[in-house]
């Protein structure tokens, strides 16, 4: 056996078996939930396993998109989701520039801040911020809902925004001035065409962050209308029974949205996450 | 000049979107109506618990013959789903803030003693249909009353635990139902193959796994009060460590599958629907989802009274408190209580029960055929109306006595794993249970 060979057959045994191994474990409960979603509730119950169901059944689909109010929550979601993000990443830009580049009293003091309030469970922020909302008439409107995301996500993706604008050299700003800029014409000009990886990655935490809020739409929202889809996908767990294809069939409409824009953002992604990690 | 369009446009969409979003929302105060004059239209906002999509539509359904009946009443439902946790988490957030609902459906004596509950003694003593209303589930709900006297939730139904047995199984042992505990045991051991992953029982020992096995040692011991004389508890008796002995550390992994230290009543379901499990535990309001598991078959499963215990009888746990609750900050009660009659009325009490697998507290809605007809609800019957079963005094009115519950199954499953034995488990509960009563009674005295 070569030399060539033997890095051949360590590859496939240190880098792709163990590699296939975890992308397995990864897919099996998504492609379980995929199979399940097109079972019958006989089917799914059935005495002996079915690894696939024996024909496609959309029925799941239908029910819980029409009949389970779906559709409607998935237009919520789609609109709390969206709204919050682009404020969170507005937000995250300015916060990520002055804490880069402005010297302040303080400012220490603020970024321990920001990572506190990532200690803390929501949980805790609820109660008060409902007597909050409930004062300024937001409860059971969608602004409640992007006005907590965007409370719950802008300190932790302003740190990661923040390692983007340190990767910028202090010396592009500098040219800029000297051609007589702004520090608002250099923020919008000149740095945020330098942040999309940044930008990308910050978008993707927040949706994902946004899409999957359950607790704040739970307690916040109080006509079903008005409900978004983790929410929704409750109304599928009974109290004394679960309703597993129409669960499955709820779970992979509520993963539509996330699977898309990934494949849209994944090559900015990885290039984003990678430089935002080495450089801050 | 460029920068300044962006400013002007990125502000304009703020507002926009701001005046947009509030504006979608009517912010409602949960509870609130201006009007007291009975004819003015009034809106009743109503919290229903563990609410699907087949309960929703039961309660849409019911929102409109509100309507219907009330011109003047809308009634604003809202199907919370979601487990009892979640729906308790909502409302108590809901009540601090002052924007709890008109009616609730999940009854907790904690909520009778601070105040958010209005007590309905006027309310019922004046209606022309008290009569109809089962005179022992009135008594049972009093019981969260500290003073025994208040009715601070109308009752609208009542639910019974039973046994769900795979009849068919059963037969291909050449047994009965069980109907006494060393019968029991013999066919949990006969039904169990365990080389083809079948169990004949499925213990639940995840979540609500103390309120099983609570109601079980007192099924086995026959005891019926749960505390002496003396305030002790009777929860560590020699016969309910017997049962727990047998029950949770000779039948557990032996008869049963192992991960049977987790299953809450979701996957014991599964268990048993999926054959998997001969026999579990649970109340009928299981039963719509046995019905759609084994197509209508009622030749594979049945309902079953629990076996009768070693002193002979059958006891069961006693009928569990519930009904519809009136928030005492309503501003429209009358329009509330007025709902609530109507829930009570004999067409929706009947369609209710029929969805919940519940007995109706309307009297003449029990009557129906339904009810005495049905294979698994005439058991519900039997064991409400079977003069030979007892009903043990289960303290429900204990405002910790949930939080008891929930504490007691770590326990649980260090007994099912062997790290505690059931006697230290039941003394255990025991002293909970002792000091959550000493407490109850202390309350009542000042």
């Amino acid at each position: 056996m070569n030399y060539k060979t033997k890095k051949q057959i360590a590859k496939i045994s240190f880098v792709y078996i163990p590699l296939l191994i975890i992308v397995i474990i990864v897919l099996i409960p998504f492609l379980w939930a995929l199979s399940t979603s097109f079972k019958t509730l006989p089917e799914f119950t059935s005495e002996t396993i079915q690894y696939l169901p024996k024909k496609l059944n959309f029925d799941n689909y239908i029910f819980v998109w029409t009949k389970s109010g779906f559709a409607k929550y998935f237009v919520n979601s789609i609109v709390v989701s969206f709204s919050s993000v682009i404020i969170i990443s507005l937000l995250c830009i300015c916060n990520a520039y002055a804490l880069s580049r402005y010297s302040f009293k303080g400012k220490n003091a603020l970024i321990i801040m920001l990572l506190g309030t990532q200690m803390m469970p929501v949980i805790l922020y609820i109660v008060p911020m409902f007597s909050v909302f409930k004062n300024l008439s937001l409860i059971d409107t969608p602004l409640a809902l992007i006005i907590f995301n965007v409370l719950l996500q802008t300190p932790f993706n302003t740190l990661l925004m923040r390692s983007f604008v340190n990767a910028i050299p202090k010396e592009v700003d500098e040219a800029a001035m000297v051609d007589g800029a702004g520090k608002l014409t250099i923020l919008i000009k000149i740095i945020m065409p330098l942040l999309k990886p940044g930008f990308v990655a910050v978008t993707a935490f927040g949706f994902i962050g946004c899409w999957n809020e359950f607790l704040v739409a739970f307690t916040f929202i109080q006509t079903q209308k008005k409900f978004t889809i983790p929410v929704g996908l409750k109304s599928m767990i009974g109290e004394y029974s679960v309703n597993y294809p129409a669960l499955a069939a709820g779970s992979v409409i509520a993963l539509i949205p996330p699977v898309i824009l990934f494949a849209f953002i994944q090559k900015y992604l990885i290039a984003g996450l990678s430089s935002g990690s080495v450089k801050g | 000049m460029k920068l300044k369009k962006f400013s002007a446009l990125l502000l304009t969409t703020v507002i926009t979107s701001t005046a947009l979003f509030t504006g979608c929302g009517n912010t409602k105060n949960a509870s609130s109506n201006e009007t007291q004059n009975p004819n003015d239209p009034a809106t009743v906002t109503f919290w229903a618990a563990s609410v699907t999509q087949e309960r929703q539509e039961f309660f849409d359904w019911f929102a409109k013959y509100v309507h219907e009946v009330y011109p003047n009443i809308t009634l604003d439902m809202l199907g919370v789903p979601g487990n009892l946790t979640d729906y308790r988490q909502k409302l108590d957030v809901a009540i601090q803030a002052g924007t709890a609902p008109d009616i609730t459906n999940d009854f907790r004596p904690e909520l009778v003693t601070n105040g958010y509950y209005q007590n309905m003694n006027d309310y019922f003593n004046n209606w022309a249909d008290k009569g109809l209303i089962n005179e022992q589930l009135i008594k049972s709900n009093k019981t969260y009353d500290p003073n025994g006297t208040g009715l601070y939730a109308l009752p609208y139904s009542s639910q019974t635990w039973n046994m769900w047995v795979r009849t068919d199984w059963l037969n291909s042992i050449n047994m009965k139902v069980p109907t006494n505990w060393p019968d029991f045991f013999t066919a949990v051991q006969k039904l169990t193959d365990k080389k083809n992953d079948k169990y004949g029982l499925a213990i639940r020992g995840g979540g609500g796994s103390a309120n099983t096995l609570e109601m079980l040692m007192y099924a086995y011991s026959g005891v019926t009060n749960y505390f002496d004389a003396n305030g002790k508890s009777t929860i560590n008796n020699a016969k309910n460590v017997e049962f727990v002995q047998k029950y949770l550390v000779d039948t557990y992994n032996t008869y049963t599958s192992q991960d049977d230290l987790t299953k809450g009543w979701a996957e014991l379901a599964n268990a048993f629907q999926s054959g998997k499990a001969g026999i579990v535990v649970h109340n009928l309001g299981s039963a719509k989802s046995m019905v759609t598991a084994f197509q209508g078959d009622y030749s594979k499963f049945q309902a079953a009274v629990f076996p009768a215990s070693v002193q002979g009888y059958v006891v069961h746990a006693g009928l569990m408190p519930l009904g519809l609750s009136m928030n005492s900050q309503s501003k429209n009660k009358d329009a509330v209580w007025k709902v609530m009659q109507l829930y009570l009325s004999k067409e929706v009490n009947t369609k209710y029960c029929q969805l919940y697998g519940e007995i109706p507290a309307n009297t003449e809605a029990a009557k129906d055929s339904f009810f005495s007809d049905s294979p698994y609800m005439s058991v519900g019957v039997k064991i409400e109306t079977d003069k030979s079963i007892k009903f043990n005094d289960t303290p429900y009115y204990l405002p910790t006595y949930s939080n008891i519950q929930s504490d007691m199954e770590a326990n649980i499953q260090s007994v099912m794993s062997g790290k505690m034995t059931p006697q230290k488990l039941l003394d255990n509960w025991a002293a909970a249970l002792e000091e959550a009563n000493n407490e109850y009674r202390s309350q009542l005295k000042k």
